[in-house]
């Protein structure tokens, strides 16, 4: 009876288990139909693998890595297959130089950018980046490296961005740092060194030596950030790994390549944002290319429009064409990265453009390709991408034509896969901002009796409230409040408290005016703000907020003094502003620190 | 004598079944719990797309061996031991491992009615779709996931009475599946939590799964499977042996 009762049970179960298993629904083996999820295959096609061009090749794929490729490929009866004919398939790029917040990740992969090697960024953004790049699985993001927050001195490069990062100013806290910085999940370690400057403090040679030698006790890359030939020798002096920037104040000595070449160091020169320290506007072309244009954002265009100001002194981009040159010419490692979101640079689109530059310091095409392929994922040790071959992950991209020909060849993208997955590579352009309503009320807020706009702006949803970085994990905190006695002693005025706390890149408090569905309005009409203002005497910040936008708003900086004066802003002079997709604007405190307290009476907009 | 002890050791699964059958509330927890779990955290909370589904049915599943594998062995041993039930037994001719055996057997089929609705609802419910081969691997991984349980279950049932085994198996069971990352994944742990993780083997088992699925490791490092096979392999003898010397403590 007992023995009955476990046999009918252990028999039905076994049964069901292995019907079970036989329904779930499968992805197809040998034979059986497909299309989609990350196995497929790829013929005809020519394939640059890292370093060499082959011709007509094909490539089988599965479960989002490479497992046949070559000539002789047999492609089994109903697997999915790409017609390559044409068409040139190139390792997913990799920028070695980049800094991430915001949309970057996402931005990155849908110009083919299947990998980002991060030079400076919060500890929060390295959270969870080791654990997606060790799998396959779909992803609308390229992988991310990092160096996590990078090693400097109080008041030294990296610490101006209002976040409160750990400095070093003694050989001794070396060790411990870089220990710090591992633990935080850290891939490798950035040092910034870059004595003898009258604006910013730098580490001292025992630091950054120390700092070196730490990161290689704890086996970990040590890469410098230099602006001078003086630094990148001390660095190189210090056995630096690699060098995240080309120096542009003087050509490299004959020395100096000799040991770097002796000393097998890599050099990221970063053209990209050095062309445009140097004005070329590059980010103009990228704005001005059909094949870029479509997929930037808005916040993309913006960060392209902008530049870095005045030119800088003691820099000369002609310097570091001909630096990169030469030091390639040697033989020295030279890998491409964009630095983006620096002005006049964005994620993606700017690692297409540095490979350009990279062609134009001298290196040929193909050259420029393997700096941004296989390359960086040797220097790194990364081993399982830059290349295409068996066994490595199914990040690439296959373009229209052949980059051989000319490496502009790059930016017409036919189609780019992470993971073995065909990214979904979405336009940006489709929202019609012609249909943005008009703001017709040329006063934003006059205060004469309460902090409620005009009455047909807050009957379309626009309203006066606090903004502060707390909402991009900062710490400055903002209350505003209405008085009675404003400008010109009439009416009344809104006030501000404001306190200005490190805790984010570029902190602020202050007021907004926006629409809290942030709709976009169309401000096109007008050519200037103005407000009237008086408070603690200091820097303020004026912003301007657009619909799909993220990163950096366009801003203004202006001063306030303790009497009340009207300040008047160009609409122009924010740069890379799209006023037809207006949402709000902000008057605020910051990113100066402190506590400042202000008031704002008649807030128009001018034609 | 061969034919004698496989006679009782399928005597005694008819009698672990009908008993299990004639009380359910012991299992009915064990086999429910899992699959709701499961639901909740993948269809239930916002941002949970296919990819979570497929991460969550690698952990929730070695999560769902582990209920029926501790509890029956820490609760149901410590029982038996409270009424005297083992002594009999060992005066009894029927061999001691036709007992052991009997209970591993029960486990592995309740271990099973607890995977099934998760694997109906990943496969049809989450469209989850994995290489037939990925399925069977991983049915066969979770399966197996029971060893390590049973044997951690059965040292709890030879070294407690059977209250104290209902609160220690409890600690085992809801510790080992939250700080072995199959809840919420161990990189989201602060660092030494981290570093805990990996000395359990809720976590191992979890990652072999993970890698079957091909979804991220928990580590963030490069994952190498086979380690994580052989440390689980090794985790398991030292749990045999630990149970061994429990099972000989008890009897002397």
């Amino acid at each position: 009876m007992l023995k009955k009762i476990f046999f009918i049970t252990i028999t039905a179960l076994v049964g069901f288990l292995i019907f079970m298993l036989l329904v779930l629904p499968a992805t197809p083996g040998k034979g059986e139909a497909v299309f989609s999820g990350n196995s497929f295959a790829v013929k005809n096609i020519r394939v640059f693998d890292g370093q060499i061009m082959h011709e007509n090749y094909s490539l089988i794929i599965k479960g989002g890595v490479i497992t046949q490729m070559g000539e002789q490929v047999k492609i089994p009866k109903g697997l999915q297959t790409y017609d390559g004919a044409k068409k040139t398939l190139l390792p997913g790029l990799i920028d070695a130089h980049t800094h991430t917040y915001g949309t970057a990740l996402k931005d990155s992969l849908r110009f083919g950018v299947t990998t980002n090697f991060d030079m400076f960024t919060s500890a929060q953004t390295l959270k969870d980046m080791k654990a997606k790049r060790s799998g396959t699985l779909e992803t609308a993001e390229a992988d991310l490296w990092s160096a996590g927050i990078m090693a400097t001195a109080p008041g030294g490069h990296g610490t101006q961005y209002g976040f409160a990062i750990e400095t070093l100013t003694h050989p001794d806290e070396a060790n411990a740092w870089v220990t710090r910085r591992l633990a935080e999940g850290s891939d490798y370690i950035k040092l910034v060194y870059m004595p003898g400057r009258s604006n910013l403090n730098s580490l001292d040679l025992q630091t950054a030596s120390a700092l070196i030698k730490a990161g290689h006790e704890q086996g970990v890359l040590v890469l410098a950030h230099i602006s001078t030939l003086a630094a990148a020798q001390d660095m190189l002096d210090a056995g630096v790994d690699g060098l995240v920037h080309i120096f542009t104040d003087k050509p490299a000595s004959k020395e100096f390549i000799a040991q770097a070449t002796a000393n097998n160091v890599f050099i990221i020169p970063t053209l990209a944002v050095m062309a445009s320290v140097a004005g070329e506007n590059p980010g103009a072309d990228l704005l001005a290319n059909e094949l870029v244009s479509p997929y930037l954002t808005p916040s993309q265009k913006q960060g392209l429009a902008t530049d870095f100001g005045a030119a800088w002194p003691g820099f000369d981009l002609d310097i570091a064409l001909e630096n990169t040159r030469k030091l390639h010419a040697a033989g020295v490692v030279v890998l491409a990265g964009s630095d983006a979101p620096n002005p006049g640079t964005t994620h993606g689109a700017s690692l297409h453009q540095d490979m350009a530059l990279l062609v134009r310091a001298g290196l040929t095409p193909l050259e420029a390709l393997s700096a941004a392929t296989h390359a960086p994922a040797l220097a790194f040790g990364l081993k399982d991408r830059g290349r295409i071959d068996v066994g490595l992950r199914a990040d690439f991209v296959i373009i229209d034509n052949n980059p051989d020909e000319g490496i502009s060849r790059s930016f017409a993208i036919d189609s780019i896969f992470k993971n073995g997955y065909l990214v979904k590579r979405e336009r940006q352009d489709a929202s019609n901002t012609d249909a943005s309503p008009i703001i017709a009320n040329a006063i934003l807020g006059h205060f004469n009796t309460d902090l409620n706009p005009p009455e047909d702006l807050a009957a379309q949803g626009f309203a006066w409230s606090t903004t502060d970085d707390r909402i991009a994990n900062g710490k400055s905190e903002a209350e505003i409040s209405h008085i009675n006695l404003g400008a010109d002693k009439t009416g009344g005025a809104l006030r501000v408290n404001a306190q200005v706390k490190p805790g984010f890149f570029f902190p602020w408090a202050g007021v907004y005016f926006g629409h809290p569905a942030q709709k976009a309005h169309n401000i096109e009409a007008y050519k200037t703000l103005s407000f009237q203002v008086r408070g603690t005497p200091g820097v303020y910040t004026a912003m301007i907020f657009t619909s799909g936008s993220a990163g950096a708003p366009p801003s203004q900086n202006f001063e306030v003094t303790p009497d009340w004066q009207t300040i008047t802003l160009e609409m122009k002079n924010f740069k890379g502003l799209n006023p037809k997709l207006f949402t709000g604007l902000a008057i605020t405190a910051g990113p100066g620190q402190g506590i400042f307290d202000y008031e704002i009476d008649t807030v128009t907009l001018g034609k | 004598m061969k034919y004698l002890s496989l006679n009782a050791f399928f005597n005694e699964c008819g009698a672990e079944i009908l008993k299990a059958v004639r009380a359910p509330e012991y299992i009915l927890p064990t086999l429910i719990l899992p699959v709701a779990f499961y639901a909740l955290f993948t269809f239930a909370l916002p941002n949970s797309g296919a990819n979570s589904a497929r991460y969550l049915l690698a952990t929730y599943g070695v999560f769902a061996v582990m209920g029926p594998a501790i509890f029956g062995f820490g609760v149901g041993v410590a029982n038996e031991r409270d009424r005297g039930w083992l002594k009999l037994k060992r005066a009894s001719p029927a061999p001691s491992a036709a007992y052991i055996g009997a209970k591993i057997m029960v486990t592995l089929i309740f271990a099973s009615l607890a995977l099934i609705p998760i694997y109906l609802l990943a496969g049809f419910g989450a469209d989850i779709t994995m290489a037939r081969s990925a399925w069977f691997m991983l049915f066969g991984l979770h399966l197996l996931s029971v060893l390590p349980f049973a044997l951690i279950g059965l040292t709890l049932g030879f070294s407690f009475n059977s209250n104290g085994a209902i609160a220690v198996s409890n600690i085992f069971f809801l510790g080992m599946a939250a700080l072995g990352g199959l809840w919420i994944p161990a990189f989201l742990f602060p660092t030494a939590l981290q570093k805990f993780a990996t000395t359990l083997p809720s976590y191992q088992l979890a990652e072999i799964a993970l890698a079957i699925v091909g979804a991220p490791s928990q580590s963030g490092v490069d994952r190498i499977p086979m380690q994580n096979l052989m440390i689980i392999a090794i985790m398991t003898i030292v749990l045999a042996g630990l149970a061994i010397w429990a099972w000989s403590r008890q009897r002397n």
